[in-house]
């Protein structure tokens, strides 16, 4: 597994795409795809807003994210540091950057590889 | 040896401080807590970084805010002290303690430098904020830019800067320094 991370809009995706050499017919997008379907490509992109829509339906980003990597364990995964910007005085907000930075922190422990792209540039920080 | 560790939300940073802490202590060790408990979620969170230190021989030190009015002796004695956070110090000093911005960089710069002179290896965990698009209010953005420039004014001392991403540390400043202990 390859975890890709940054701010939002660092040039994530076009990294993953040069590197992978895959179209957008390759990618899943966290935001807007089918919940049983996120883990189905080869790449899923936008993991936070994945994350904000499992709690929005009640259920465990935890599991169903550990669980989707476990049964695809060569995906590469694209997801915004959201723990750079400020706490949000709203609870959900302060829960979901709480959730994801806990989350990537365990991704990052089991991946092969972690970049980290910064104005388009990438850099290797794991493997 | 000053030591900075930065990181955003959640990246990892306390795990990482303290256990850089116990590799790298030689005698008591002091923990200077800095989270003001007053609601249910502070109470966890705190709890939680209680369990997280357990066995790690901490004595615990709770300095919400006015560190640098503690007596020199506070801090004797000590071979290592880990200050955690100084986000949540900031916050404190200006809407706690009422501390203007530039009154609140002088505490903080008071309050280190007497830690300094009294602890052999003080590391200090601290958050990043690089900004976003989203307008603050005006406190909070004064907020922001005294974090930023505490950091850059302590990681300009420091002997060593860290940043935690995804809880993998990223030396800027003095790998020779952490870096086999970090590896």
């Amino acid at each position: 597994m390859i975890l890709i991370i940054g701010g939002n809009s660092q040039g994530k995706l076009q990294f993953a795409q040069e590197m992978l050499q895959v179209g957008n017919e390759m990618i899943s997008d966290g935001g807007t795809c089918q919940l049983d379907q996120a883990f189905a490509k080869p790449v899923l992109n936008r993991l936070h807003l994945l994350i904000s829509r499992l709690k929005q339906q009640g259920l465990d980003p935890y599991s169903f994210i550990k669980q989707g990597i476990e049964n695809n364990p060569e995906i590469t995964i694209i997801c915004d540091e959201l723990g750079l910007g400020v706490v949000p005085i709203d609870r959900e907000e302060r829960e979901l950057q709480e959730l994801t930075g806990r989350l990537l922190c365990d991704i990052a422990r089991q991946a092969a590889q972690v970049y980290r792209v910064h104005c388009s540039i990438p850099v290797k920080i794991k493997g | 040896m000053l030591i900075l560790v930065t990181g955003g939300v959640a990246s990892g940073k306390s795990e990482l401080a303290e256990n850089l802490a116990v590799v790298l202590n030689k005698g008591k060790m002091l923990y200077i807590a800095t989270m003001q408990v007053d609601d249910e979620e502070s109470r966890l969170r705190v709890h939680k970084h209680r369990q997280m230190r357990e066995g790690k021989k901490f004595e615990t030190m709770e300095a919400p805010y006015g560190l640098s009015t503690y007596n020199q002796e506070y801090f004797a004695g000590y071979d290592t002290a880990l200050l955690e956070c100084l986000s949540n110090l900031i916050a404190n000093e200006m809407f706690l303690a009422g501390k203007s911005g530039p009154e609140t960089i002088e505490e903080v710069i008071t309050a280190c430098k007497k830690l300094t002179r009294g602890i052999e290896k003080l590391i200090i965990v601290s958050g990043t904020i690089l900004g976003g698009l989203k307008p603050y209010d005006d406190f909070t953005e004064e907020y922001i830019r005294v974090l930023g420039r505490l950091n850059c004014l302590i990681g300009a001392q420091a002997d060593v800067v860290l940043e935690t991403v995804c809880g993998i540390p990223i030396i800027h400043k003095g790998k020779d320094l952490v870096g086999r202990e970090l590896a």
